[in-house]
């Protein structure tokens, strides 16, 4: 059965599209039929951060309106062979996301997808909204800092209430917490949140801590995501959430400076 | 010479009140019919406040004759005092004839997430109580709250176009229970989840118990006390429609803001001895005082 993956955070800037881009890499690398879906209508970024900006001839925005068939508009990603991009539209209106076109989409996905990625624009607004409302589970993207992790506390809310499944009365949607621009030692100096901070306040699950990283950049700019620089803390810390997300039991990483020095001399550094 | 005495207080009140909601354009038969409904009781209709609700005809062009509409209702001894759910053409006119406006209450179109539809309400064991679940404005089950309360409040139960509903004259406008007719006390509003930022839950006429961390931004709202077995760190508003003997109890006090009976206070900072233990908030001649939970068996 295909899982809908929402990934959200209600917050800007805190790695939404990265972490979208890194784990359906991740899920693809391990033999999962994957499609990633850009929401962000009007924006458009996840295509330049898998690379494949040059390749958008149709979007969603198509697909909802039928003027081009779904088939044609996913985008084979140029590093996995299992994994397709679904991009937003750069020109059209965030109203253009219909929940009723969206929903169509999703179904036909299903039929041939394992894992269905949907990276949510920031904010509460329609396209938000769009990009959870089918969502079976979510990875909730938080930086180590108040007003993310408040902004975050604020979309488990509407996930709990506002999802197709909480209006049927499923199950509620399974929550995982991604904290991203983790840097142990600035926690270690009490200028950002701890880990722990961050799960006494939202109490959910945590799948995984990604270390704040040049590497990002550097990949975001190449349109290659950090999971393929082999040998980065940021590749290694993702392909643990992705392996932790398939049920895989991973001990944290990443979470404490020394532990940092530990692997660094392990992996030889950067 | 003694500094003066405070002239006035202003104080944040929710009162229950009638809503009459016009369902009808033809105001002969509309009046015909509600002469007929008071008549039955006269005197249950006497100085009380009637907001009016055009839910019904907000999305036609109809312009009620306000002014004829008040005077048709203070002959029949109700105090028309605004009006809720109108079209902005018909909210005009009646602000134009003193009338006051109360904001929406019913969702109208669903435009993304916020002003999303009303999130369904399972029909809890305890009927009157109504836990709203998600975004700031409060978009209440309303069809199913107001018609509850208007089955309630219609003496002989038949059917009438001059729906009884009563409504709170606040934004918030959550159903009041029926009259109080039987000293029956209502099962308190037991919720076990997480109350996440931005949501809002009311324990209408009734205690709330929470199991699990209120999160800041957060707001908890309760005609009776709150208990919270876990840390309170958003709002809670106990004694919301007047009840001075409300309590607001937590294991860890953290809370934003507290508030007994309109009278609130916010904490920046909870006080040092207090913060993340056990306490209390009650009221003590209009001052909230807030007390670590176990200090009595001391003393």
């Amino acid at each position: 059965m295909a899982k809908v993956i929402v990934v959200t955070s209600g917050k800007g800037g805190v790695g939404k599209t990265t972490s979208s881009a890194n784990f359906s890499s991740g899920l693809a690398m391990r033999g999962n039929k994957t499609v990633v879906i850009d929401f962000d209508v009007g924006l458009r970024n996840l295509d330049l951060i898998m690379g494949c900006e040059r390749r958008v001839v149709f979007d969603i925005v198509n697909v909802i309106n039928g003027d081009a068939a779904l088939s044609r508009a996913l985008i084979k990603d140029k590093n996995c062979d299992n994994l397709y991009v679904l991009p937003a539209s750069q020109t059209r209106d965030k109203d253009a996301l219909t929940l009723e076109g969206v929903g169509k989409i999703i179904d036909e996905l299903k039929l041939t997808f394992d894992c269905i990625v949907c990276d949510s624009p920031a904010g509460i607004e329609h396209g938000a909204f769009a990009a959870m409302y089918y969502a079976d589970e979510a990875l909730v993207v938080t930086n180590p800092e108040v007003s993310s992790v408040r902004d975050s506390d604020r979309i488990l809310g509407i996930l709990a209430a506002k999802s197709k499944r909480a209006e049927d009365g499923k199950d509620p949607i399974k929550e995982h917490l991604l904290v991203t621009r983790y840097n142990p030692t600035r926690v270690a100096a009490g200028e950002m949140l701890s880990v722990d901070d961050i799960q006494e306040i939202l109490r959910v699950p945590l799948l995984g801590v990604i270390p704040e990283s040049e590497a990002v950049l550097q990949s975001s700019n190449s349109g290659t995501p950090a999971i393929h620089l082999a040998g980065t803390d940021v590749s290694e810390a993702y392909k643990d959430v992705v392996a932790r997300f398939m049920g895989e039991d991973k001990p944290m990483r990443f979470v404490t400076s020394e532990k940092v020095g530990l692997l660094k001399r392990i992996f030889g550094g950067r | 010479m003694a500094p003066p005495k405070a002239a006035f207080k202003f104080m944040n009140a929710t009162l229950p009140m009638f809503v009459l909601h016009l369902q009808t354009t033809d105001e002969a038969v509309f009046r015909d019919q509600v002469r007929a409904r008071v008549g039955q009781a006269p005197e249950f209709f006497q100085a009380t406040p009637v907001a009016l609700s055009l839910a019904a005809l907000a999305d036609s062009d109809y312009l009620p004759d306000w002014a004829g509409l008040c005077s048709f209702l203070r002959e029949l001894g109700m105090c028309p005092v605004g009006v809720m759910d109108a079209s902005p053409a018909q909210t005009e006119a009646a602000l134009a004839q003193g009338l006051a406006h109360f904001p929406d209450r019913v969702a109208r179109k669903p435009a993304g997430s916020e002003s999303g539809p009303a999130q369904p309400l399972e029909p809890s064991s305890a009927q009157e109580q109504e836990l709203v679940a998600g975004q700031g404005e409060l978009s209440l089950g309303d069809a199913q709250t107001t018609s509850r309360a208007a089955e309630a409040g219609k003496p002989d139960g038949s059917p009438s176009t001059l729906a009884s509903a009563a409504a709170m004259a606040t934004s918030a406008a959550i159903a009041v229970p029926p009259a109080p007719t039987s000293g029956e006390r209502r099962p308190a509003l037991v919720i076990d989840k997480t109350v996440r930022s931005g949501q809002r839950i009311y324990a209408d006429g009734t205690d709330l118990i929470v199991l699990a961390v209120v999160s800041a931004g957060a707001e908890l709202i309760a005609d009776g006390d709150i208990h919270v077995y876990a840390p309170l760190r958003g709002r809670a508003l106990a004694g919301a429609r007047g009840n001075a003997n409300a309590r607001i109890f937590s294991q860890s006090m953290e809370a934003e803001l507290v508030s007994i009976a309109g009278n609130f206070k916010i904490l920046e900072d909870v006080p040092a001895a207090l913060k993340g233990k056990p306490a209390q908030v009650f009221l003590d001649q209009d001052k909230i005082v807030m007390q670590p939970l176990g200090a009595l068996r001391t003393s």
